[in-house]
């Protein structure tokens, strides 16, 4: 691959960021590809995993990790350290793009089937896996956190979070009504919350 | 319309539709318990993200990085940078994905702020450059423009009054040489029906010793690929 000119490091007079992807998202937002490949080794594995859960086909899956990692190249200059994470940052991006994907390419009545869905949160296969402790301990930690939901709840979650359900189609789905369907949904995050802040 | 109270759940989950989503975003910015609430639970949906994390596929990395090369980047806001004359308020990085919503809500006839339009935002961004206390002015030589640089917020402005129509598929670019003789590809812009441009980078003003202006193919280069159609030797500041 050709040498492309790195973009000159600007003195800045901003503190380096404790949270290094912040400080990648900095250098990413002034052209520096470098910074771009470090949050790509950094972070690909979980917006393409969160991708492929959601639109369960790993040829679409590719194309939404691809656009989603491209939309953190062209915004990066406009993510605002006050308000929330950069790791956050990107997998909202990323579950975006990939909810979006499957609200177009899906028509409603095959995304309203449940027949077959799964309601935990174990991974399709384990080959796809990457087999290293620390992804192992974060798999395992969002297996026990949906584990000690109400199983109302996690089904909310289930079909809102990975299959992309508007909060009307969960009541659809569950036939139940709009308030509950939302309720579920807020109260299951609130749960969550509450144990992982426990656990750590 | 619906509560947006109600909604915090199912917008950080996304169960949202566009315009629910851009009504959400406004309410964070206007009631604090909400926003506290969604700051507090923003961890839980990265922890599900990360939980899902699968090996990419073989290529995806540098597909990725080549097609960032000729992929534009968006101008910082005004209210990130500590040296902007007036601060508007903070914006939570939820509305970084507002384009959509923002298209969704103009065509309903509602208009919210804050917009993520670009225009809007360039045109911010380069007054913040041009009222700097220490901004300075040069002729581009071109298309009736010309250069602003400020120091102090290490930021160019490049704007003008008759460029003429860029060819079919293609736009004009930036570039700034530095003073070690590296180019450092600068942003992308076209003219509007009656040939007015603007458009700002951040660089670092002091070590820039001449910026140019070429026609690029839409998107941007990595390297100017024609002659320079400007030419600015500029000075330290």
């Amino acid at each position: 691959m050709e040498e492309q000119p790195r973009p000159r490091a600007v003195s800045l007079h901003e503190p380096a960021s404790a949270e290094p992807l912040a400080e990648s998202l900095r250098r990413i937002g002034r052209g520096d590809d470098a910074a771009l490949a470090s949050v790509i080794d950094t972070i690909g594995d979980a917006v393409y995993g969160v991708a492929l859960r959601v639109v369960r086909d790993p040829e679409l899956a590719r194309d939404v990790a691809q656009e989603a990692l491209l939309d953190v190249w062209r915004r990066a200059a406009r993510f605002d350290r006050d308000a929330g994470t950069a790791r956050s940052w990107i997998l909202t991006i990323a579950h975006r793009r990939a909810v979006d994907k499957v609200r177009t390419e899906q028509a409603h009545h095959d995304r309203m089937d449940l027949h077959g869905s799964t309601l935990s949160a174990t991974v399709e296969t384990q080959d796809d896996v990457v087999d290293a402790a620390q992804r192992q301990w974060e798999a395992a930690r969002v297996r026990r956190g949906l584990g000690g939901l109400t199983a109302l709840q996690r089904e909310a979650l289930e079909l809102a979070y990975y299959r992309g359900f508007t909060h009307v189609e969960v009541a659809s789905a569950l036939g139940i009504p709009l308030g509950t369907a939302k309720a579920r949904i807020r109260d299951g995050l609130i749960r969550l919350r509450d144990a992982w802040e426990v656990e750590s | 319309m619906t509560d947006a109270h109600t909604l915090i759940g199912a917008y950080l989950v996304d169960a949202v539709d566009d315009i629910e989503r851009a009504e959400v975003e406004r309410h964070l910015t206007e009631c604090a318990d909400c926003a506290e609430e969604a700051r507090s639970l923003a961890p839980v949906t990265e922890a599900l993200a990360v939980g899902a994390a699968t090996r990419m596929p073989p290529g995806l990395r540098d597909e990725v990085l080549a097609r960032a090369r000729t992929t534009t980047q968006l101008t910082p806001r005004a209210t990130t940078r500590r040296n902007a004359p007036t601060q508007r308020r903070a914006v939570p990085w939820w509305s970084a994905a507002a384009a959509v919503a923002a298209v969704a809500l103009a065509a309903a006839g509602i208009g919210w702020w804050p917009s993520d339009d670009d225009e809007g935002a360039i045109a911010t961004d380069v007054m913040m450059v041009t009222s700097a206390p220490d901004a300075h002015s040069m002729d581009l030589g071109w298309a009736s423009g010309h250069v602003v640089m400020s120091a102090q917020l290490d930021a160019v402005a490049v704007m003008g009054a008759g460029a003429p129509a860029p060819d079919d598929g293609m736009a004009y670019q930036a570039w700034f040489e530095m003073s070690d003789g590296t180019v450092m590809a600068g942003p992308t812009f076209a003219p509007d029906v009656d040939g007015g441009f603007m458009t700002m980078t951040y660089a670092d003003c002091d070590d820039i010793a001449t910026i140019l202006i070429t026609q690029e193919p839409r998107g941007g280069s990595a390297a100017p690929t024609s002659s320079p159609l400007a030419r600015l030797e500029t000075h330290p500041a």
